[in-house]
């Protein structure tokens, strides 16, 4: 196993109750996992640990053996890359240079940076302000970051990238992640979509109250009935994809 | 810039004033008065250089457009340590001390250093929640600690003895001493020289800081080791600034944006940038200051940067809502 989570849990502060609580899970080279729950149901915090940029108050997140937290931090760059949900910056960068705080010299990322604007489709927003840009493509121009970053074989975390999309950047991030995994890159991304998590993912971790409450394939873990348990509303599969039914279509 | 400054510094060796007549004089100076303009240049080239480079560190420390030694108090504070020292210093029947401060800006560096540091610290404390920095809270502290400083400034003075009370508030206006202190004048540079160097070579890492906390670790970034150096080479160059001519206003403000608005948002050209922009700013406000005539002899320089520094200052208050979309 590649990526190991050992009785992982965070706490914001005392008297607050565990954002994470006592995840143990694994995930072998090279796939890509879907972590689903509900809103505030921990997977910010657990991503943020398992990129190693917070540290767990208690247990350990691994890669190939080696604590991430506990790894200095420019060589744990050079491992694994980050998709925060909302990315800031207090610099007034064109995209083209965001992107490009992701390169270094050794070892080279997935793409250089004009690959990665190709493959995000920002080619053309390279020399506009970053701030001036969409929420989208914001988000679209980090992932090209990331893919700068991440080496082959590397980690690629990402916190609800397909949120702002449109459906056709959904379908081409969602190619770069599967060529991605063709470059043994392991994948762990945060999804509300059900319908996106099943078509991409290979497995699933499921976050309910800080607590794993499911891991495994897609089709075993997010069955309608268990959907419904935790997201309160009943759903059904239309042409092949899980999704919610709307009140009004209940009866 | 370069070119610019190389002009400034020329035309401030070519321009002065008759202390007699005060009438002003464009020919090439006789060696005496060329060796005192000669100290005025390099003054207003350390203070200066050693301003712009606080103010870009502080502005990415702070990840705030606005910040500057100015603004979060550092000047006040350095300020405050060299008056109370200077104060101490005529209490102590160290006379003259409090004269040679008005005339040379000959002030230990120490105390200044000292003040700017605890200012920082204090406002860097004020300023963060459990090692996360608020920007907002923390230019308010700065602000508020600033104010406090100031008025402390001023009640040592009041407890001097009048005829120092004049030199000392004149001192506090900010002026580039013609006979800096050879000691003074040497740790500027020192401090300004290792200070430009570390901030060459970490430039890259200031790219990186100006992304949120959590992306800047995950591409690399030791930040507290960093955040460190940029508080310490920050407070240094703005208490040494201090020490050679007083607080200033707002060269540590302008120097970085003139310099984003010619090389760019990257900083590893925007060091050297602000360094060279800072010391164009304030040699050629002295330059400005020989040129007007304000009845009673020239203005302090202070004076004339807080005046056209403030609009400035006000301008990229108001278009930094648009340029930086000020993060959410």
């Amino acid at each position: 196993m590649t990526l190991r989570c050992e009785g992982v849990t965070h706490l914001y502060g005392r008297g607050c109750a565990d954002a994470v609580s006592s995840v143990s899970a694994a995930l072998p080279p090279g796939l890509i996992c879907a972590v689903v729950g509900r809103n505030g149901s921990g997977k910010s915090t657990l991503l943020r640990m398992l990129c190693g940029v917070e540290r767990p108050t208690s247990g350990r997140v691994t890669w190939m053996g080696r604590d991430l937290a506990a790894m200095p931090e420019h060589q744990r760059a050079r491992i694994c890359a980050y998709v925060p949900q909302r990315p800031t910056l207090s610099a007034a960068f064109t995209v083209r240079e965001l992107v490009s705080l992701g390169s270094r010299s050794e070892p080279r990322g997935l793409h250089d940076v004009d690959a990665a604007l190709d493959a995000m489709g920002i080619a053309h927003l390279s020399q506009a302000q970053w701030h001036r840009t969409s929420e989208g493509e914001r988000v679209r121009s980090v992932v090209a970051r990331a893919l700068v970053q991440c080496p082959p074989q590397g980690l690629l975390v990402m916190d609800e990238p397909f949120a702002a999309l449109d459906p056709g950047e959904c379908a081409r991030l969602m190619q770069v992640i599967r060529d991605a995994r063709a470059a043994g890159v392991t994948t762990v991304c945060a999804v509300h979509h059900i319908g996106i998590a099943s078509l991409l993912a290979d497995c699933v971790w499921w976050l309910d109250r800080g607590r794993l409450i499911g891991s495994g394939c897609v089709r075993e873990v997010l069955d309608p009935p268990a959907l419904e348990r935790v997201f309160g509303v009943p759903f059904a599969e239309h042409c092949g994809q899980v999704l919610p039914i709307l009140p009004a279509e209940r009866s | 810039m370069v070119a610019l400054l190389a002009g400034a510094i020329a035309l401030r060796m070519a321009i002065g004033r008759d202390p007699v007549t005060g009438a002003l004089d464009w020919a090439w100076p006789e060696p005496a008065i060329r060796d005192l303009r000669a100290g005025a240049v390099w003054s207003a080239l350390v203070a200066g250089a050693s301003l712009g480079l606080s103010g870009l560190l502080l502005q990415v420390l702070l990840r705030n457009p606005l910040a500057s030694p100015f603004v979060l108090g550092l000047s006040s504070g350095a300020g405050l340590g060299a008056t109370v020292a200077a104060w101490a210093g005529g209490a102590a029947g160290a006379g003259g001390w409090i004269a040679s401060l008005a005339t040379t800006g000959a002030v230990q560096v120490l105390p200044a250093t000292i003040g700017a540091l605890l200012t920082l610290g204090i406002v860097f404390a004020l300023g963060t929640r459990r090692g996360t920095i608020e920007p907002v809270s923390m230019v308010l502290a700065g602000t508020v600690v600033a104010a406090i400083c100031g008025a402390l400034t001023l009640l040592v003075q009041y407890a001097m003895p009048p005829a120092s009370r004049a030199d000392a508030a004149i001192w506090f206006m900010g002026r580039v001493p013609e006979v800096p202190d050879r000691w003074v004048l040497g740790v500027a540079i020192v401090t300004l020289l290792v200070a430009s160097v570390w901030s060459g070579l970490a430039a890259r890492k200031f790219d990186a800081a100006c992304a949120s906390d959590d992306e800047a670790r995950s591409l690399g970034v030791r930040l507290a080791t960093l955040r460190l150096g940029m508080y310490l080479a920050a407070g240094a160059t703005a208490a040494t600034s201090v020490a050679l001519c007083g607080p200033i206003a707002f060269v540590g403000f302008v120097a970085p944006h003139i310099a984003r608005l010619l090389l760019g948002a990257p900083h590893a050209p925007l060091v050297l940038g602000s360094v060279v922009a800072g010391a164009l700013v304030l040699v050629a406000a002295d330059v400005a200051r020989q040129a007007l005539d304000i009845g009673s002899g020239r203005m302090p320089v202070g004076v004339l940067t807080a005046i056209v520094g403030g609009p400035a200052f006000l301008l990229v208050l108001r278009s930094s809502r648009l340029a930086w979309g000020v993060t959410r």
